[in-house]
This record gives C-alpha cells, structure tokens and sequence, in this order.
C-alpha cells in the first residue's frame, strides 16, 4: 500500500480570491509550461447539461470535450493565467483517463455485489481505489459537498 | 347542497342570498384555477453542473459508456466533482508527479 505521505505538495482547494503575493509566488514555481496568452474560444461545444462521450461521435458535425470546463476551474485557480492549446489536449486527455478509470472500477464493483447499478456509493469507492493517499481524501470530501448540495437545492 | 337549498328556499323573499351563492361559487372556481395554475405551471430549468455548484458539466456519460445497466442520481454529480478536483490540482501546480503517483500505485484486489 502507499502511505499517505507519499504526495509531496501540498493540497490547495481552488479559492476564488487570492494574494497578490501567493499569485507571484506560485506562478513561477509551476514546472508546467504555460503561455500568457489566452486559448481562442473559436470551438463551439455543446454547453448543455446533457451530452455525450468525447471522441465517440467524431466523424459527425461536433465533437465534445472537456476543453472550455478545464478553462473555468483554471479561471477559478489562477484569474489571471492562461494555458496553451496543447497543454489544453493533455489536460483533456488526462481527464478523460482519469474518468474511463474510475467508470470502469465503478462497473467492476457493481458486478461483483450483483447489482445493476453504479450509484455515489461506487464512485466513492473507486476514488479510494484508484486515487493514492491525500488526494483520495480530498476528491471524496469534494464530491461528498457536491452531492450534499445537489440534494439540499 | 345545503346552500343550494338555502338559496332556492329564501329565492322569493330576497335576490341577496342568491348573489351570495353564486359568488362563493365563483370564488371557488377562480381559488381552483388558481392553485392549479401555481401547481401544475411550468418550472425554468436549472443545470444540475449550478445546482451542485460545480464547473464540469454533469452529464450521462456513464450511461453512454454502457458501463452500468442503471446509474443513480448522485452519481454524475460525484463524478464531476472528483474531475473538477483533479483538474483544478493538476492544473494549479506540478503535474509530472501527478501522474507518477497515478501510474506506479497499483490498486488492491477488490474483494
């Protein structure tokens, strides 16, 4: 097993407002190489609550991605930075490893306790499967609050 | 039916009592189609991504992934949080170990 120790950095939440100071200090020190400039926002996506996988309907008129979601947690993180259109398909394509992951522990867990359905309780638990350590904690604290106010609203 | 009595009793002595029948009738109805209207109108629809407060859209993707024959109402709402997460870590610092801890941890075996 992998102790709880093992992720060095620390766990930062995405807070809408921060320090000038904590900006001029934690932008540097990303080894991720970003470009000032902002992505074009040219694509057109569906933006509706419903839709479908990426890449599944390529060869139609709109292919759907994660790219304009991944560009609103960034305005949350860092107003002020931006991101270039290749860093942008990484991040992309580590989402959509990320989501094939945990969908395909959620369907293994469900087959195994003979049931026909994938509730929070089995994304609960592939997150504690497939995510090491801290990060685990922290996924499951966030998707517990949104749950809690999906149902409270 | 007792008021309607009352009112073909006391018809001939005074129009006053007839008047009063019929507008509690109106009220009645217009009291109905108003509860009904306020019932059975038509609510705007809100995103679930604002209702849960998240920035990733929640959507049926594990339906369409055929992972599941059903999936529960919560769980596109858990999914999106957990990937709203992970984007917002790996996209605010270092993503190189990220990514090692993702590939070198290997899961235990479920039951």
């Amino acid at each position: 097993m992998a102790p709880k120790a093992e992720k060095k950095p620390a766990a930062k939440k995405p807070a809408e407002e921060e320090p000038a100071a904590e900006k001029a200090e934690k932008a540097p020190a990303g080894k991720k190489p970003k470009a000032e400039k902002r992505l074009p926002a040219g694509k057109a996506e569906k933006g509706s609550g419903e839709g479908k996988k990426a890449g599944r309907k390529k060869a139609k008129k709109s292919v759907e991605t994660y790219k304009i979601y991944i560009f609103k947690v960034l305005k949350q993180v860092h107003p002020d930075i931006g991101i270039s259109s290749k860093a942008m398909s990484i991040m992309n394509s580590f989402i959509n490893d990320i989501f094939e992951k945990l969908a395909g522990e959620s369907a293994k867990l469900a087959r195994y306790n003979k049931k026909p359905t994938i509730t929070s309780r089995e994304i609960q638990t592939s997150v504690r499967l497939v995510l090491p350590g801290e990060l685990a904690k922290h996924a499951v604290s966030e998707g517990t609050k949104a749950v809690t106010k999906f149902t409270s609203a | 039916m007792e008021a309607v009595g009352d009112g073909v009793r006391n018809r001939s002595k005074s129009p006053r009592f007839h008047l009063r029948v019929s507008q509690r009738w109106t009220l009645a109805l217009a009291a109905k189609k108003v509860v009904g209207r306020k019932l059975g109108g038509p609510k705007k629809p809100v995103p679930r991504s604002v209702k849960a407060g998240l920035q990733f859209l929640v959507s049926r993707y594990l339906e369409n992934g055929r992972h599941a024959q059903r999936v529960g109402t919560g769980t596109p709402v858990y999914l999106a949080a957990v990937l709203g997460y992970l984007a917002a870590e790996a996209g605010g610092f270092n993503y190189l170990p990220l990514l090692d801890l993702a590939n070198n941890y290997l899961p235990p075996l479920s039951q």
